[in-house]
């Protein structure tokens, strides 16, 4: 044993754990160097062992290892090891063909075991397609993906962070409510009319819910959008599929991700209510006489007596202007020739804007804390077996107040009821809080001002002293995978089966009470004593109770994977698959929805590709659903697809180097919705419940239940059939700095699974019964594009996406109207209808000399609506489609990042056109007549005697819902359309060198602002939020400052 | 290792193939054989025919108060406010209850045909529970017929295929053919009554099928379907009439003689315990007290009077809806003419020569039992209190208003007017007092809560609260004065909700036979039967002079029956069917004076005038008459509209005439 001249003993650690016994010692003087300014001894060769892997931990056999500027070089054994001998301080370099090279600098260690990565092309990237992978080059199915680093914003649910970033993706989020906030997705907007409408979300390959994966431990998310991307879901593909993929372990030194991030939220797009003295002025303008006096109007204006006068702006007792959200996410991953992980855990808190209660010890505002859990592993069981354990789960904790349930048969969550109670109330209804008496100090004691009428409540009683309730939702999923490369039967032949396990429960405990509610009579003349009587008397303690509610899911399957280069030319591929999946809901509301939940299917691809010019594919899904009769049950779902790669053409050579890459596809195919209308199953059966109802009888009123036919079963179901056409093409510019992919699509549906709507009541069928009926056609385009461009300190990208998805019904089961161009049929789903509003009558001779309105009777500043079929009348007949539906036609989103010197600056827009949503409830001032409900500022932009414009937003004011003015027309219908700045992040990427020294990789610090803006016509409210009256917790914003940092 | 998962992969897909994985049956669901097989089911199918029999719980879900001219619902909400002012179509779907009744006709098709399969039945039971569903059938139609006019007449189970879109509808009086025909069916297999087995009260008898078709009968006789010449176009596409436009005095005669078979089973079966409510046959005193006879015939469970009804009427909601404000949401109000048409304590109409009848001031004295045991107000306030809930203490005070002043016992039994302590609340003081005006101005809590109805007044307000009535006035009729509307709680729960009564009947035939016989004297014998009960004197005693006048007994006919039947759902049918409903508005101020007529101005007392500050009972500005609405009536309205759907999708169904 020698010893080095060297103050490190670290060496002979190594060397004596290794066991090398020899070091030649001599100094080859051929390599002296300066680095970093340290002046490099002449060394002496030492021997470095090692081993050269794949990033899956398979050992690469045949790997070259080089010592640079050298002739010195060895290449690995059969099992991947090598020898070589070099210097401290000599480069070594590793090649493998098909994988980046890779360059280690000897050191003190005399083993180095080194990973390479694969060299993937363009072309040759693996892309997640349905049921398994495959090459960029022979994808040619329509297929999104969304840039993993560009959603990892502040947003809990994944969905939503999803938004305006995929070509073929519409989201929309209607509530920002904390827990409650998941938008809807839909791929290339709606192909039918029929219940189910949503496509099918994979996670992992398997049927599960993804807005509570953290984005963090996301490797991918796409969607599949035409048939020969999901054929082989067959009957459950129709409304297209979204693959969402966790993270794996990757074979490297352990990475430690670190991620923490805080900051403050508001609500930018609440409402606003009106004052209660000029709600009171527009009280005595919509009763017809002074109500209120201007003695008392000016005693609301000035706040003199805010007991007997009170002034209150509901959403400001409620809501508080900023609130804090806080991020941490910690992954490691790493891995070996063993085993590859991938270990993360995530922790989010979030808070709503409501206010707390200083009188409680437990807090009003809303909570939300969730931590996420996942532990992705890979074991390589012999060299040609690797059993995958993916686990991962999330808990969510949710506090809130104690309101959210049902009122008057509408079922209302916590942040709904809230709304629904500011909305009824009125600024003048009562005091928040009023003196009840004194305590032995002579301060006030107050309590909660009771609401003048019974059906209101006071908002910030419900909020303060409703109690809370705690809800915690447990997301686990699991799933094991054996992967079997089957090389002693066929090269390029795998075999893989998986088993998952999934169960999610809630559990929600509620603590509620109602507390005590005093009114104001008024107060003594002569003594000036506020006089008050409880009006409700409250409960001391909160009460309990709680739901549950769960659900689980097994799912197995079964693959063989085929993959070949033949010859030099043809690659052919082959998938063959078997699956079923069992789901039973734990809370089901009846017997028949209690059963499992069954699927089985077969799938299959064929794929064959001519020296990577020529693509064909064919995809096939055969599987069943319970929901229909046996003989009838599974159905073939076959789509074809072709692709020519034009740049790999030889005459395609000299433009090569502009257009590097040009893909030409197309692709048909059938595919399947066996989903019934409301969640029904078993469409065949006819199912015997309570029937019509029960009776009572007798003096005591004994009650006895009824039987009947809750539905009728209809033998011939089937389902529904969807004809996806694409056409598409890729095109990759100036050297990858210019892509731009474009798809045009259109879908016929047919067989549409409904319930009967032709049928009259004189029927006398309990529920219409279910039938194949109708055609709908829906056409459009998405494309993507994106510009990127390098300069030798920073760089831009620029990128965008659009979808546009236009349906229409063609036949559907419509009673025929009266008058044609009533029909629905013919028109985009859910279009809606409605009269022409002309604008306000100016006076009685206008009245006298328009078409009678037959909605009731008309005076001045009402409205008045085109008679469009010119009979002198104008009545329901006179509706006409007008403005979209209640979903976007148009769907877009852009960005631009820019980097310069380590800093960085991104912003993403997205925007939705071509919708419209109906305006109702207490969007109408005194909709359920004066007293009752609140108004919003936009009520004194109305018609008035006085001030009689044509351009008020509102119409004369009425005491009531005015039949006339609030029929549906152009003037209950607003455009939904809006252009958000959906992020903003500025960032400084601290320079490698200053982090070398506390042993950090890589660090990020970054400002962002989520939800920063939002430009619409429509101002009253967030109009993405679709509603009628503003009635939805607002999108949150976000301005967060975070840290990033790799170990 | 591999093979073993190879062959596993082609053996799960082979099992897929024969595949019993989907094939799991809900087997333990109820099907079609088990219903039929079991007699537990089988009654609960029946039970299910029965569900959509109406129980019109507060007259939100059912229109036929806020429609009528006797009452005014306050809450614009409802469906009723904007159809008296117009704001409605066939397509506005309000009320319709045309869908509920089809099913459960379907329903008692289902039933009849497979009953008989019922092995755990005996023979007699499946006899009359077959009636019962034609009972129930024929009831449905009529209730259609009522609403809507002619009716589609399905007259067996159809199939789910039949061709829906071609059925038109039947004429009037072969719908009513067919409910007498299916009452008559079910007469001959159901039980003369229940008495005996009063558990199963709320069924039919032989007497409720008698009493049905007797009303059917009735319809089919008034002026609306019997030679009315408005209908002359209602007809359906092939031309066929679906009214008849030439009149029949043989249809009133047959109507009455139905009524007069119901009143024939009364008077000869004292065992069907058929008769007039009266509180000293039924165990609640020695004495008769018209004012508790009246109250109680509507409160009493399933009393003698009650020939058919169903049982457990949820009267909660209507007990809020009346009670008044703003703890409650009093605003079901009568209307003035209502009120109007009360009589006076001697019989008279209150504009009839010597009727007594004093329109302005307050009473000097109060009502002959106001204070029958003369209790000291102050000292004794719970015994008095408890003499005005118990029914022992009723009528006018000294001090109320004298247009309120000596009238009837049925005004005081079903009105609760300005200044009348409210019966149902109980004797402690803060809850009645929870009702009064306390402050140092209007000092009116005394301990009777009495109810502020005028402008600033407790039950009335000023400010934001909607909850009163808009015509001064609340209905007391079928609210329990024993319950506790200041802590909403109930008493008499699950007491039974009235279809017909004795007194319908007999006021049904005395209109029947004045038609044709108005010399008859049953018209004065069971007329008086009425009177009396109601505490008031013979109609030939306080107006001799229309004896055997058929024009003015019909006249006076209706106007007992509007009295007598008062928020019950009555008026709206019988201005209706009797084709007084389209009378127009004077146009005079005098218009209140006006008897028919369910468009125009409707009247009230002056619940906005005043200062709120100061206003009291002692504010006389309150008692003046002012029109609340004007209505909007036309004489399709007779009808409701078929709703357009339907229309629609039934391509021989033609709208009713107007609509």
């Amino acid at each position: 044993m020698k010893i080095f001249i060297s103050t490190n003993w670290r060496p002979v650690y190594y060397l004596l754990l290794t066991g090398c016994m020899t070091v030649p010692l001599a100094a080859t003087g051929a390599k002296t160097d300066l680095q970093r300014g340290r002046v490099q001894r002449v060394q002496a060769l030492i021997q470095i062992k090692g081993k050269v892997l794949d990033a899956k931990g398979q050992p690469l056999p045949g790997a070259t290892v080089l010592v640079k500027g050298t002739m010195r070089g060895v290449i690995t054994d059969a099992q991947g090891y090598y020898v070589i001998e070099a210097s401290e301080g000599e480069i070594l370099k590793f090649s493998y063909m098909g994988f980046l090279d890779q360059e280690i600098t000897v050191g003190k260690k005399d083993g180095i075991d080194v990973i390479l990565q694969e060299d993937v092309s363009a072309l040759d990237e693996a892309v997640v397609v349905g049921m398994g992978v495959q090459r960029r080059a022979s994808v040619i199915g329509a297929i999104s993906t969304v840039a993993v680093n560009d959603i990892k914003g502040p947003t809990r649910s994944l969905t939503n962070a999803l938004a305006g970033r995929m070509a073929g993706a519409v989201v929309v989020q209607r509530s920002g409510e904390l827990g409650n906030d998941n938008g809807g997705i839909w791929i290339r907007g709606i192909s039918t009319f029929s219940a189910n409408r949503s496509p099918l979300i994979l996670v992992d390959g398997v049927e599960r819910d993804m807005q509570d994966l953290s984005v963090e431990e996301v490797e991918s998310v796409s969607i599949l959008k035409d048939a020969s991307a999901t054929a082989v879901y067959g009957v459950r593909a129709a409304n297209g599929v979204v693959l969402v993929s966790t993270r794996k372990g990757v074979a490297q030194k352990p990475v430690i991700e670190l991620k923490m991030e805080h900051g403050v939220s508001d609500l930018p797009s609440l409402p606003k209510f009106l004052n209660g003295a000029d709600y009171a002025t527009l009280y005595n303008e919509a009763f017809g006489r002074e109500n209120y006096s201007p003695e008392a109007i000016g005693k609301i204006r000035d706040g003199s007596d805010p007991y007997l006068y009170p002034n209150v702006n509901w959403f400001d007792e409620t809501y508080k202007k900023y609130s804090n959200n806080t991020q941490t996410t910690l992954n490691v991953r790493g891995g070996g020739e063993v085993a590859r992980y991938f270990v993360g855990f995530g922790y989010m808190n979030e808070s709503g804007n409501l206010r707390n209660n200083p009188a409680t010890q437990y807090k009003s505002n809303m909570n939300l804390q969730r931590y996420n859990f996942r532990s992705n592993i890979d074991v390589s069981l012999t060299k040609s077996t690797i059993l995958d354990i993916e686990v991962g789960g999330s808990l969510t904790d949710l506090h809130t107040p104690g309101v959210g349930g049902d009122i008057y048969g509408t079922s209302y969550s916590t942040a709904g009821e809230l709304f629904y109670w500011s909305f009824l109330a009125t600024p003048i209804s009562n005091p928040v809080r009023v003196p009840i008496g004194k305590d032995v100090y002579e301060n006030d004691i107050f309590g909660w001002g009771a609401p003048t009428q019974v059906g209101e409540k006071n908002p910030v009683e419900r909020l303060m002293g409703s109690g809370f309730d705690t809800e915690f939702r447990n997301q686990f999923m699991s799933q094991i995978s054996l992967n079997q490369d089957l090389k002693s039967i066929a090269d390029g032949l795998k075999f893989k089966f998986s088993f998952s396990f999934d169960a999610y429960n809630l559990t929600s405990i509620m603590r509620r009470k109602f507390s005590s509610t005093y009114m104001v009579q008024g107060r003594d003349p002569e003594t000036g004593d506020l006089q008050v009587k409880q009006n409700e008397v409250g409960a001391e303690f909160l009460g309990y109770s709680r739901n549950l509610s769960s659900n689980r899911a097994k799912e197995l399957k079964a693959q063989l994977l085929y993959d070949k280069l033949l010859g030099e030319k043809h690659r052919v591929g082959g998938m063959f698959m078997y699956y079923h999946r069992d789901y039973i809901n734990g809370n089901a509301a009846s017997a028949i929805l209690s059963l499992p939940y069954r699927r089985q299917g077969i799938a299959a691809r064929a794929t064959y590709a001519y020296d990577d010019k020529y693509f064909a594919e064919f995809n096939l899904g055969y599987n069943g659903s319970e929901n229909f009769p046996k003989g009838r049950r599974f159905g073939l779902f076959p789509a074809v697809a072709a692709g020519w790669l034009v740049s790999n053409e030889p005459f395609f050579a000299d433009l090569k180097k502009t257009i590097n890459v040009l893909k030409i596809k197309g692709s048909l195919g059938l595919v399947g919705s066996e989903a019934l209308p409301n969640g029904e199953r078993y469409g065949y059966l006819s199912i015997y419940g309570g029937g019509l109802g029960g009776y009572s009888f007798g003096e005591n009123a004994i009650s006895y239940p009824g039987t009947g036919e809750n539905r009728i079963g209809v033998r011939n179901l089937t389902w529904e059939k969807g004809l996806k056409r694409n056409i598409g093409f890729e095109l990759l510019m100036l050297g990858g700095a210019v892509s731009l992919e474009a798809d045009y699509f259109s879908e016929t549906r047919s067989d549409i699974l409904v319930q009967r709507g032709s049928l009259p009541d004189i029927a006398g069928v309990s529920s219409a019964p279910f039938a194949n009926i109708g055609e709908m056609r829906n056409h459009g385009i998405d494309a993507t594009t994106e510009l990127t461009k390098r300069f030798s300190k920073g760089g831009i990208r620029v990128y965008g996406n659009i979808t546009y998805a236009r349906d229409k019904i063609i036949s559907q089961d419509e009673a025929p109207k009266n008058y044609p161009y009533r029909m629905r049929t013919g028109h985009k789903f859910g279009q809606n209808f409605g009269l022409i509003a002309l604008g306000y009558f100016v006076d009685e001779h206008d009245i006298a000399n328009s078409p009678e309105q037959k909605f009731g009777a008309v005076r001045p500043g009402d409205i008045k609506y085109h008679d469009t079929n010119g009979d002198g009348v104008v009545t329901i007949d006179d509706e006409v489609p007008i403005g979209y539906s209640n979903l976007p036609e148009i769907n877009y989103g852009f960005g631009a990042q820019v980097d310069y010197m380590g800093f960085d600056i991104g912003v993403f827009f997205r925007g939705q056109a071509r919708v419209s949503y109906a305006l109702g409830g207490a969007y109408i001032p005194f909709n359920q007549g004066v007293g009752k409900g609140n108004l919003f500022v936009q009520a004194l932009d109305r018609w008035t005697v006085d001030n009689p414009r044509q351009d008020a937003q509102y119409p004369r004011l009425f005491n009531g819902t005015s039949a006339n003015n609030w029929q549906n027309s152009t003037k209950k219908l607003y455009n939904g359309s809006f252009l958000r700045l959906a992020d903003v992040e500025v960032g400084y990427n601290v320079h490698p060198d200053l982090l070398s020294n506390i042993r950090v990789k890589s660090l990020r610090i970054y400002a962002l602002a989520n939800n920063a803006a939002i430009f619409s016509k429509w101002k009253m409210w967030d109009p993405e939020t679709g509603t009628g009256n503003g009635g939805n917790y607002p999108l949150q914003r976000k301005m967060n400052v975070g840290v990033r940092a790799r170990f | 290792m591999r093979k073993i998962l190879f062959a596993g992969l082609i053996s799960s897909t082979l099992i897929m193939t024969g595949c019993e994985f989907l094939e799991k049956q809900p087997d333990d669901m109820k099907t079609d054989a088990m219903i039929w097989s079991s007699r537990v089911e089988t009654e609960k199918y029946l039970y299910n025919v029965y569900s959509q029999m109406p129980m019109p719980l507060l007259h939100n879900d059912a229109p036929w108060l806020g429609l009528s001219d006797e009452v005014d619902l306050t809450w614009n909400v409802y469906p009723t406010y904007n159809i008296n002012l117009g704001n409605w179509n066939p397509s506005t779907g309000y009320y319709n209850l045309w869908t509920p009744y089809y099913k459960a006709i379907r329903a008692s098709f289902v039933f009849e045909n497979n009953v008989d399969k019922c092995g755990e039945l005996s023979s007699d039971l499946k006899k009359q529970y077959k009636a019962e569903a034609k009972f129930l059938r024929g009831f449905y139609y009529l209730q259609i017929l009522k609403q809507y006019g002619p009716a589609v007449l399905i007259r067996e189970e159809l199939p789910i295929s039949a061709d829906w879109n071609n059925f038109p509808r039947a004429p009037f009086d072969e719908c009513v053919e067919y409910i007498a025909q299916m009452m008559d069916e079910a007469e001959a297999d159901l039980p003369l009554h229940w008495q005996n087995d009063r558990q199963w009260l709320g069924k039919p008898n032989k007497v409720v099928c008698r009493a049905v078709k007797a009303e059917a009968f009735l319809f089919a006789a008034s002026p609306q379907w019997n030679g009315n010449a408005d209908y002359a176009g209602f007809k359906n596409r092939d031309g066929k009439a679906l009214a008849s436009t030439t009149y029949d005095e043989n249809k009133w005669k047959r109507s009455a003689e139905a009524s007069y078979a119901v009143i024939q089973i009364a008077e000869n079966n004292p065992a069907a315990n058929i008769r007039l409510y009266k509180n000293n046959e039924n165990g609640d005193g020695a004495t008769f007290s018209p004012y508790k006879s009246v109250r109680d015939v509507t409160l009493k469970r399933w009393n003698c009077e009650i020939i058919y009804g169903r049982a457990g009427f949820d009267q909660n909601a209507w007990e809020v809806h009346t009670s008044p404000g703003t703890y409650n949401l009093g605003g079901v109000a009568p209307t003035q003419r209502v009120i109007d048409a009360f009589l006076m304590k001697n019989g008279k109409g209150i504009y009839e020569e010597g009727s007594g009848y004093v329109e302005e001031g307050f009473a000097a004295q109060g009502g002959s039992n106001w204070n029958p045991r003369s209790l000291d107000l102050a000292a004794d306030r719970v015994r008095m209190i408890e003499d005005i809930r118990s029914g022992e203490a009723w009528g006018h005070w000294p001090g109320d208003w004298n247009m309120y002043a000596n009238r009837e016992p049925r005004f005081y039994a079903f009105v609760l007017y300005n200044k009348r302590p409210i019966p149902q609340l109980p004797p402690d003081i803060a809850k009645r007092d929870y009702f009064s005006t306390g402050n140092t101005v209007v000092k009116q809590q005394n301990g009777y809560g009495r109810v502020e109805l005028y402008y600033g007044g407790f039950s009335r307000g000023s400010g934001a609260s909607t909850f009163y009535p808009r015509t001064g006035y609340l209905v007391l009729k079928n609210t329990d004065p024993q319950s506790n509307m200041r802590d909403r709680v109930y008493v008499n729960i699950g007491r039974h909700f009235t279809y017909i009564r004795y007194a319908n009947v007999l006021l049904n035939y005395i209109e029947a036979l004045n038609e044709y016989d108005p010399g008859n004297a049953n018209i004065e014998k069971y007329w008086n039967m009425i009177r009396e009960r109601a505490g008031v004197p013979g109609v030939f005693v306080s107006n001799p002079e229309i004896r055997g006048n058929k024009e003015l007994q019909r006249e006076y006919i209706i106007k007992e029956r509007q009295i007598e039947l008062c928020f019950e759902g009555d008026r709206y049918y019988t201005t209706r069917r009797r084709w007084v409903a389209h009378t127009p508005d004077t146009g005079t101020a005098e218009d209140y004076k006006r008897k028919y007529g369910d468009g125009g101005r409707f009247w009230g007392m002056d619940i906005n005038a005043g200062e709120a500050g100061t206003n009291s009972f002692e504010y006389t500005g309150f008692y003046k008459r002012v029109a609340f609405e004007t209505r909007v009536f036309d004489r399709k309205m007779c009808l409701f509209p078929i709703p357009q759907s339907e229309v629609d999708k039934n391509f021989e169904m033609v709208q009713n005439p107007g609509w």
